[in-house]
């Protein structure tokens, strides 16, 4: 598969502008120019770790239509190693971001020395790596299994084999690296709800980069024989119910505490009901939930490659608003400000991510004969 | 002006397939096909119009949350407001989940509904259905567009298909 020397250029230039942000950032406006590197650096997680997801649910389901569309997780998969790095990068703007990563204020605060043996500096750095070995080790091995060349029987095994120790480990490792890097920003608060929120984004934001690129591969030519209308159809069904699944899980864990109107759990939604980050939390559910939803119910447009694209699309930059809203107010205060700091990091991750992304499509020979199918699909 | 239709049961899907794709090919109505299974794109092939069911189920959906909304804003805001911890008598928050259970139960109903009428199903109705065609056997129900074919064409068109049993029903 070609692609443009240009694009890749431009792209790889963006990454590159955006740790030039974070590097002035961290002399001019060093809080916020680390929230917005947190919000690019769990943006790029998600979608990295979107691509092993995607893929064990693949093969634990024994699915046959998404087969031939496997070439898309894989490449996302190949952004692992680099988000690792991007996580060191991470454990230097901890005293910027997290509150307890402070001894004085720990010293002084009784709930943050109740919780000091799990949020502590090496803890948070031990579980980083921890985290990204599990995930790096199981995504190379997901991303091998369509080139493997095993015997039917013991292929079939071990497919299923690493899908499901993935999706087990990654059950834990998500939450836990959700609560270190995103809910930690603000300590006091309980819910157990979180995790699974980030991880509806994580599920729309992957599914909505696979569209794209599929829809691009449809309109090149390159996969017009296997991304199919019927398979556009089903590709927004499914964005269409993990938009459901964000919007309720979002409403599970809001209706909650605003029901329950406790201290330790309403101080989070206080601080985003408030002036500019009130209207943002709003016009947060209607990007990512009403836009999708409404729009995906008519068959036409989810048949439509353009329009499914730019639905997608509304899902990407929900995804970045969602974060946006997770991370910057313990971090800005009650004051909602969006500049250089906050996007510079963000678009350069998300830059990074599609330099990564492409690069290894370019890599993806997509004539090559799949041993599972026993024929080629694709031309 | 009655019309004669043709019934003939089959053996194997391919079998039926065979003879959809002919009566095709000569021109002839597809009034139905019977299988025990969902067969894979079989609604195009005998040329089915799209489904109107699910614009039913949306309305009905919208009439629900409507609904479900304007009767707890009624009862809660306005009849009889009663102080819930001191929460606003209007809270949206906490109208969502009969909201969302009434959008569900009314467009499912009225789906169901919607489907039975549109398909004449009522309780006590006879059915006629084709012997086995829930259980192990294919079933093609044909009819002449126009007179260019001899009536006994149809029937000898279903057999060469592999028809176990081929009859004519006359159409009231």
């Amino acid at each position: 598969m070609s692609i443009s020397p240009r694009l890749l250029r431009g792209l790889f230039a963006a990454a590159v502008a955006g740790g030039v942000v974070l590097l002035l950032g961290t002399m001019i406006a060093p809080e916020r120019v680390w929230g917005g590197y947190l919000m690019g650096f769990s943006y790029f997680v998600g979608l990295a770790l979107a691509g092993p997801l995607f893929l064990s649910i693949h093969y634990l389901t024994r699915a046959k239509w998404s087969q031939p569309l496997r070439l898309v997780p894989e490449a996302m998969t190949a952004a692992l190693p680099a988000a690792f790095v991007l996580g060191l990068v991470l454990l230097m703007g901890t005293h910027a971001l997290y509150e307890w990563s402070h001894a004085a204020v720990v010293a002084e605060d009784a709930l943050l020395q109740h919780k000091a043996p799990y949020l502590n500096l090496a803890g948070f750095a031990l579980r980083l790596v921890a985290y990204f070995a599990i995930w790096i080790w199981l995504g190379r091995k997901l991303a091998a299994r369509s080139r493997a060349t095993e015997p039917p029987q013991q292929r079939r095994r071990r497919d299923i084999g690493f899908s499901a120790l993935f999706m087990a480990t990654f059950a834990i490792t998500f939450s836990l690296a959700s609560v270190d890097w995103i809910k930690s920003l603000d300590p006091h608060w309980f819910s157990t709800m979180f995790a699974l929120r980030t991880l509806s984004g994580v599920g729309s934001a992957g599914l909505a980069v696979c569209v794209i690129v599929l829809v691009v591969l449809r309109r090149k030519g390159t996969l017009r024989a296997v991304v199919t209308r019927d398979v556009m159809d089903d590709l927004g069904k499914i964005l269409l119910a993990l938009s459901l699944f964000w919007a309720y899980i979002w409403y599970c864990e809001y209706m909650i505490i605003w029901y329950s109107n406790i201290p330790e759990e309403t101080g989070y939604y206080l601080l985003r009901n408030q002036g500019g980050w009130g209207t943002l939390v709003r016009v947060n559910l209607i990007v990512n939930f009403a836009i999708p939803f409404l729009s995906l119910m008519l068959r036409a447009w989810r048949r439509n490659g353009v329009v499914l694209m730019r639905i997608a699309g509304v899902v990407l930059v929900g995804r970045a608003l969602d974060l946006y809203v997770m991370v910057d107010p313990p971090i800005l205060g009650g004051e909602l400000r969006l500049g250089l700091w906050e996007l510079g990091p963000l678009l350069g991750a998300l830059a990074l991510f599609a330099w990564i992304l492409l690069r290894a499509l370019a890599r993806t020979p997509l004539a090559a004969p799949d041993p599972q199918s026993g024929s080629s699909s694709a031309s | 002006m009655s019309r004669v239709r043709h019934v003939g049961v089959f053996e194997r899907e391919a079998s039926l397939l065979g003879a959809i794709a002919e009566s095709r090919e000569r021109g002839l109505e597809i009034i139905d096909a019977y299988s025990p299974y969902p067969i894979h794109g079989i609604d195009e092939l005998i040329g089915i119009r799209r489904s109107r069911l699910t614009l039913v189920c949306f309305f009905g959906g919208v009439v629900g949350l409507c609904l479900g909304l304007g009767f707890q804003y009624w009862t809660s805001a306005m009849d009889w407001p009663i102080n819930v911890g001191g929460k606003p008598f209007d809270s949206l928050p906490a109208f969502v989940p009969v909201g969302f259970e009434l959008t569900v139960l009314i467009g499912g109903l009225s789906t169901a509904f919607a489907l039975a009428v549109r398909s004449r199903l009522w309780p006590g109705k006879r059915s006629r259905a084709i012997e086995g065609v829930t259980d192990d056997r294919f079933a093609l129900v044909i009819a002449r567009a126009d007179a260019s074919l001899a009536s006994a064409e149809l029937g000898a068109l279903l057999e060469r298909h592999g028809a176990l049993r081929v009859w004519r029903e006359v159409e009231e």
